[in-house]
């Protein structure tokens, strides 16, 4: 499953281009959007790193009005990180991230490939709002229909 | 008798005269002028133009068409001595000497693990860039592949610049 993960493409489009080989770096600018699979992350500026065979992207990072999205949720931040192999995001700046009902805010969220979540905050105080799993909901809505019938 | 002797000296005179009027006569008269274009346009078969210097390029091509300034090429082939080859093929060509560029119809760019093409573009021969105002593609490595309009190669660099409307698609660039 993870060969057939890694042939899948990465589409970047932006107004701008600018790719130096020699640096190993690809710099787009202006309305970025950038998707591989279902993970899609949208700025204003999107750095590509290349490793030193240029074949393979080590680092992407994208500044300014960043938005990400992928099945664990969605984040939206001043500047992001992205590795794509081990599928890490480091949101940087005014940061959240929210996952189904729940939602972070922090300076430094880290979200990892697993779906752990760490959060910093260095100026602002972290914030977590956490909503009881639906799981619970319907516990709670059986618990006073069960109260009714008796 | 003077009178006499004055008669002959005049003869004389003139008999002597006769023959350079007669040779002058014979000139030939000036050829009509006639209306033929001088030959300005040379056509050359198995062109090839190498830079001055340090060998930096050589450019040929099977027919060449000389018009003033101009180089007019059918199927050209620019080949540069960066580090590394680079070559500029394309179905037409038009070299202006002094101006030190070389405009291209239909050109394919093919370097190391590089490979470009346009419908237009210019290469600049000193500066070593090609710039087109129209759409390009680029292809590295194969598998990551580039398009946009509006777009420079600079090849001292091996840098890229794409203005507008970019769409690039890395394929195996994720281990």
């Amino acid at each position: 499953e993870t060969k057939e993960k890694t042939s899948t493409p990465i589409v970047i489009e932006s107004q701008k281009l600018i790719y130096i080989q020699k640096k190993h770096m690809a710099t787009y600018i202006g309305n970025v959007i950038a998707q591989r699979e279902k993970t899609i992350m949208k700025g204003d500026k999107l750095i590509v790193y290349f490793d030193p065979t240029d074949r393979y992207i080590e680092k992407i990072e994208v500044i300014g009005h960043v938005y990400i999205k992928d099945p664990r949720g969605e984040g939206w931040c001043n500047k992001l990180y992205y590795y794509p192999v081990q599928e890490k995001a480091v949101l940087i700046g005014n940061a959240k991230l929210k996952q189904k009902e729940n939602l972070v805010v922090g300076d430094e969220i880290i979200a990892y490939k697993d779906g752990r979540v760490t959060v910093e905050g260095i100026k602002q105080r972290v914030k977590t709002v956490i909503f009881p799993e639906e799981k619970n909901k319907n516990l709670i809505k059986g618990g006073k229909e069960s109260e009714k019938s008796r | 008798m003077r009178e006499k002797f004055f008669k002959v000296a005049v003869f004389l005179a003139i008999i002597s005269i006769l023959p350079f009027i007669v040779l002058i006569m014979r000139k030939e008269t000036p050829p009509e002028k006639l209306n033929v274009e001088t030959h300005k346009k040379q056509v050359i078969k198995d062109f090839v133009l190498k830079s001055e210097g340090v060998k930096k390029w050589i450019l040929r091509a099977p027919k060449a068409l000389f018009e003033g300034e101009e180089i007019h090429l059918k199927k050209p082939q620019l080949v540069i001595y960066d580090k590394d080859k680079f070559f500029l093929i394309a179905d037409e060509a038009v070299y202006y000497q002094n101006k030190k560029l070389v405009h291209l119809k239909q050109v394919t760019l093919i370097g190391k693990n590089l490979r470009g093409k346009a419908p237009y573009g210019t290469y600049y021969t000193d500066k070593e860039i090609f710039t087109t105002k129209t759409t390009c593609e680029f292809t590295f490595d194969n598998d990551k592949r580039v398009t946009g309009k509006g777009c420079q190669l600079e090849l001292k660099d091996k840098k890229v610049i794409i203005q507008s409307n970019v769409k690039s698609k890395f394929g195996e660039a994720i281990k």
